[in-house]
């Protein structure tokens, strides 16, 4: 084998694993803060995607117009699905947990038949960047590119927002200590909302991304879902810097076994990762054993 | 300052509370002792709004909390220093600081405040960009006091601050509750030291099986029979 192929394939896998990154950060600060599996982070992602697809067909819409706009959307739709539902769950954490599966299933199901009506079940792609760049014997696709500098970006904005803001602070004080937070007067109400809000306007910014790259339609979200789940069960659940390899990882092995094997295996190579994961190292490639 | 009414709560079928009732007046150390399980940090975080009130009454100043949310609590000016310290582990020294200032009635001051608490409490200041979960048990309990204080409250409860630590840090930590108070903090403070704590409050409130079964000032409880027999290991 080449290893300028070796090379083709992995600088492909890891610029399509910053956008895998980004939608398994969005669901990481949901989890972090509220120990919420949102089985609904998919539909978000393929909802973004296909709102900047029609954008992009009728009005020739870019990414800098329809990115913001997705995700002050999404951060709109995150805040009322946490306020209308999920803040209603019961205040018993065991309980809690199986209900909010149930919850955002169903929150999963209602937007795949609410995209399905707006945007039809066709598959749509955004032909919006299609050239490559050729550097030595690699060529980088412009929208790989493009779509891995700006999750980047996004993400280098979100861990800054966690850091350096009081709000940061706050969706971090809550993910790490409730009660702590709750004694030092934190609105964990508002944290949770602001939260869950966040969390969707991040699975949206990189679904205006992933359709650069992939060609969608409304059923496609579940496969995201998992993906990101896969991700983040790679790389530690609530670990931000694991998140960053576990998806990597996904890139790689999407982009190697679409290659040497074919498309479909190639869409089961992050579950089979995550599967083997969960049975090996449950806490992540990076996690500390048994934590 | 602070005035208890008849307080009941309960846990589902489990009532932790039946009707217990404290007062505290402004600039007081008042200490509430008892056995595991009676019912102390039930009561405190009861007052702190952490917990349900299923009845009564918890006045401030007049003004009713017992349906008030933990924020607005803390933003009157009662703070709960939390029994197990609830500190957040990953962050450092500084940001649980940060977070424990974040309350509007002391955001304006909030690095003046800092400064106060590396100030007040060296090795915070010396480890600052440190994990917290990094620090010796005595250390993070300094922390916990500290991330209280920086939202400046006017009276201070400590859910048994000394709980795990050394007979010399224990005295230390007891010092340290003087401190606050001379600093014009009123505090509730729960303690399993009984010897201790009784010598520096002004009242104390023995509780046993969610009931206030004796109160006075500190010396009379330190001299009651009961308290002798059940808490001092005296005849």
């Amino acid at each position: 084998m080449h290893a300028a192929l070796i090379g083709q394939l992995t600088i492909d896998g890891l610029l399509v694993g910053g956008v895998y990154a980004l939608s398994a950060l969005g669901l990481n600060v949901i989890f972090g803060v509220m120990r919420i599996v949102n089985l609904a982070h998919g539909e978000f992602v393929i909802g973004a995607a296909l709102l900047s697809a029609v954008l992009f067909e009728r009005w020739h819409a870019n990414l800098f117009v329809v990115l913001p706009l997705a995700f002050v959307l999404a951060f709109g739709l995150g805040a009322l699905i946490q306020r209308a539902f999920l803040r209603r769950l019961p205040e018993d954490l065991a309980s809690a947990e199986a209900t909010s599966l149930l919850m955002t299933f169903g929150l999963s199901y209602f937007f795949v038949g609410a995209w399905l009506t707006f945007f039809s079940g066709n598959f749509r792609s955004v032909p919006y960047l299609t050239g490559a760049w050729t550097l030595g014997p690699f060529s980088i696709a412009q929208a790989r590119l493009a779509a891995f500098v700006a999750s980047g970006i996004i993400a280098v904005l979100l861990a800054l927002l966690l850091r350096y803001t009081a709000l940061g602070r706050s969706i971090r004080a809550t993910s790490q200590n409730v009660q702590g937070a709750l004694a030092c007067g934190v609105d964990v109400e508002r944290v949770r909302t602001l939260s869950f809000a966040l969390g969707t306007a991040i699975a949206a910014a990189s679904g205006c991304l992933l359709i650069l790259i992939f060609t969608v339609n409304p059923e496609t979200g579940a496969n995201v879902t998992l993906a990101s789940f896969a991700v983040i069960a790679l790389g530690g659940l609530g670990n931000y810097a694991g998140t960053l390899v576990g998806a990597a990882v996904i890139g790689l092995a999407v982009s190697f076994t679409g290659y040497f094997a074919t498309a479909q295996v190639a869409q089961a190579a992050p579950y089979v990762l995550f599967i083997l994961v969960l049975l090996l190292r449950p806490a992540g490639i990076l996690g500390k054993s048994g934590a | 300052m602070l005035s208890v009414r008849d307080l009941n709560v309960a846990y589902g079928d489990f009532i932790a509370l039946h009707g217990v009732s404290l007062d505290v007046d402004e600039g007081e150390i008042v200490v509430i002792v008892g056995a595991n399980g009676a019912g102390k940090t039930t009561t405190m975080n009861s007052i702190a709004g952490i917990l349900h009130v299923r009845s009564g009454e918890i006045l401030l100043d007049g003004e009713h909390l017992e349906r008030k949310s933990p924020r607005e609590i803390v933003e009157r000016g009662l703070v709960l220093v939390p029994e197990g310290r609830h500190l957040f582990p990953e962050m450092t020294i500084q940001e649980n600081l940060l977070v424990g200032g974040q309350a509007a009635r002391s955001r304006r001051n909030l690095r003046v405040n800092l400064a106060a608490m590396e100030e007040r409490f060296p090795i915070l200041g010396q480890r600052r960009s440190q994990a917290a979960g990094t620090l010796s048990g005595g250390e993070q309990q300094m922390l916990a006091i500290a991330r209280a204080l920086m939202s400046e409250p006017r009276i201070l409860l400590m859910d048994e601050p000394s709980i795990g630590l050394s007979p010399l840090l224990t005295a230390r930590i007891f010092a340290m509750v003087q401190e606050i108070n001379a600093m014009g903090i009123t505090v509730v403070l729960v303690e399993q030291n009984v010897v201790q704590s009784l010598e520096l409050a002004t009242r104390a409130y023995v509780i046993a099986e969610g009931r206030v079964v004796l109160q006075g000032g500190a010396a009379e409880i330190r001299g009651h029979a009961d308290v002798k027999r059940a808490y001092l290991g005296e005849a």
